[in-house]
């Protein structure tokens, strides 16, 4: 099936500064994707091209099979949300949302109908009449909502539009908007540098970095296997070490020396013996015992520390754990009512399954 | 701040206004003065400086000719100083500093040193004495301003909105004509209210550029006023003020000026 959207080879430089390496990206019908990534990363930049804010140097854009690069804006009928919202000051809130529908030169009638009906959507009935100065943040959010998709836009684009809010509305609109994305089945493109707005909204997450797109699948495949360190640090938290491949187990199964510390852990490989990787091994997956005496020290026993501090979060306990050469891993352990496992300052014990510490190429 | 401390400031402030209106006032009041010649203050209160402007036909015509020829100058700066304004503000083209230089030159040589030029341009050229000429002087020496007030506007202005309308369906000109345009408006119609009093009381380049049959009404009052001193000079300087006066009224009630500078609520 013809994609939503594809891009395929785009790129950007402005001057010497390359924007955007070669990129190709699908996204297919009725699905929610995200370009994630750090500020600089060419996220915005992707975005633009896609919206025809920025012309790319090289490359296709196309919208259901039909290219769109070299279009004007106005010719590609996308509807986007800005992250500050871009509403007109001088129009109200009802003209703002009938802005598209006027442009589309839709008669009077059917304007106030579809008004109506976005705002409902957005359940922001009562206040066509407002400006947008009257309007608290989140409402202008719906707004510009509103606006993005009552003329029924082939594609949805929203430039990070969560930043402005504070974390409780935040919370509440990421729902929202993927009520309504899946309500309406539009497919959309959402650009963010919050790891968290991705893997809870997403059908599928493109991360970025540097200009590139460095891993594309769905947050929970990217949180599992992450390609690379860089994707391993920036989806969710993790213990990330570099260290070299000292032998192969079992298939997939690799010993790695991080620095004196012997692990053991899983990854695609292949690698030789001397091969530099990382091993990523996420704190929930971390097990914290006291130490059996007279235990050894093989890669199957794991690693030895001490308790550093623990933090109560409610549903978890974290704890920040010494494992000697400046090292400090996070181990989190499911607080279910009982006593913490360890006190500060008490030697633990950390184990892991070998499945659950991943070995992946150091970069 | 203190009791002392606002007393100072209140005190300075009013001096300043004081200052700066006391000489206006004067004339506006000598102006309802009943003597032949200028008396300050006027023994008795009178319209016949103003009943009896019929009897001064060359003031007459110039008022009016001051006026179009302002009104004309305003429209043709704004139309002239706002595209420029937007090129200045938002591109970066070659000879961007040269054209922003040459822009702007009029606000930084003597008047008369343009008054001069332009009239030796004028001639270089063989045209003839005309409204035009006129017009032109006056335009060039108050495009700077339309286009200083215009792009300052410019520069605060968030594009977003302008890209929010073309993703919306709009084309350039749409987006610039139903959304860009009207939030500048404040500093559009600075711009021309600027170009229009700057024109209707301009006497350095309009002397060097009037006709025997088109003297601007400050040429009309500076040669008056070298020969006689009749009140008429006051009465025709207070209606001057008041079409200044009732043009910022108006403005302000079109646009709001006190909102944007006040920070007011709509």
């Amino acid at each position: 099936m013809t994609p939503a959207l594809e891009l395929r080879g785009v790129r950007k430089r402005y001057g010497t500064v390359i924007a955007l390496h070669e990129t190709s990206l699908a996204v297919a019908e009725g699905r929610l994707v995200f370009l994630l990534g750090p500020s600089g990363c060419g996220k915005t930049t992707t975005l633009r091209i896609v919206a025809g804010f920025v012309e790319p140097d090289a490359g296709e854009v196309r919208i259901r099979g039909t290219r769109v690069d070299g279009l004007p804006p106005e010719r590609r009928g996308l509807g986007m949300v800005f992250q500050h919202y871009a509403l007109f000051p001088h129009l109200t809130v009802a003209e703002n949302v009938a802005f598209g529908l006027r442009m589309r030169r839709v008669s009077g009638a059917a304007v106030r109908a579809r008004v109506a009906r976005a705002l409902e959507l957005v359940q922001l009935q009562g206040f066509e009449a407002r400006y947008p100065r009257a309007l608290s943040g989140g409402q202008q959010q719906r707004v510009a909502l509103a606006r993005a998709i009552v003329i029924e836009p082939s594609l949805l684009l929203l430039d990070e539009p969560l930043s402005n809010l504070d974390l409780k509305l935040r919370t509440e609109m990421r729902s929202e908007i993927r009520a309504l994305q899946r309500t309406l089945g539009v497919p959309t493109v959402f650009v963010t540098h919050d790891q968290e707005e991705a893997l809870t909204m997403a059908d599928e997450v493109a991360v970025m970095a540097a200009g590139r797109i460095v891993q594309t699948g769905t947050p929970s495949a990217l949180y599992e296997q992450p390609a690379n360190r860089f994707v391993a640090q920036f989806i969710g938290e993790a213990n990330v070490e570099t260290g070299r491949v000292t032998a192969a187990g079992a298939p997939g199964a690799w010993q790695v020396d991080a620095g004196g510390l012997a692990i053991l852990g899983t990854g695609a490989g292949p690698w030789k013996p001397g091969d530099p990787v990382a091993v990523v091994i996420r704190p929930e997956r971390i097990r914290l015992t006291a130490p059996a005496p007279g235990a050894g020290v093989g890669p199957a026993d794991g690693v030895a520390g001490t308790v550093e501090e623990c933090i109560f979060r409610g549903q978890l306990r974290r704890y920040r754990v010494r494992l000697g050469q400046g090292r400090v891993w996070s181990v989190d352990e499911a607080a279910t009512g009982g006593s913490p496992a360890a006190a500060v300052g008490a030697t633990v014990r950390l184990t892991w399954r070998a499945e659950d510490c991943l070995v992946i190429p150091d970069a | 701040m203190s009791v002392q401390g606002r007393l100072v400031l209140g005190t300075v402030n009013a001096l300043i206004y004081v200052f700066l209106l006391a000489p206006i006032l004067v004339v506006v009041i000598v102006s309802f003065g009943d003597a032949a010649f200028l008396q300050f203050p006027p023994r008795r209160l009178s319209l016949r400086w103003y009943t009896n402007l019929g009897e001064y036909p060359d003031f007459v015509a110039s008022f009016w000719l001051s006026l179009l020829l302002a009104a004309a100058t305003a429209a043709t700066a704004t139309a002239i100083g706002t595209p420029a304004a937007f090129a200045l503000a938002r591109h970066r083209f070659r000879g961007r500093a040269l054209l922003s230089a040459l822009v702007m030159s009029p606000l930084v040589l003597p008047g008369l040193v343009t008054g001069i030029a332009l009239l030796q341009f004028f001639s270089l050229f063989r045209t003839e004495p005309s409204f035009g000429r006129l017009l032109i002087g006056h335009v060039v020496v108050t495009v700077p301003y339309v286009v200083r007030s215009v792009g300052a506007v410019l520069v605060g202005f968030d594009r977003s909105l302008e890209e929010a309308a073309r993703g919306l369906g709009a084309n350039a000109w749409t987006a610039t004509r139903l959304i860009t345009l009207p939030l500048i408006k404040p500093g559009l119609l600075a711009g021309a209210i600027f170009a229009f009093i700057l024109s209707f009381d301009n006497v350095v380049v309009s002397i060097f550029l009037t006709t025997p049959r088109l003297v601007p009404l400050p040429i009309q009052i500076y040669n008056y006023v070298e020969s006689s001193a009749r009140p008429i000079i006051a009465s025709i300087s207070t209606l001057q003020i008041a079409v200044i006066v009732l043009l910022l009224a108006a403005a302000e009630r079109v646009v709001g000026f006190s909102r944007y500078v006040g920070g007011g609520e709509r």
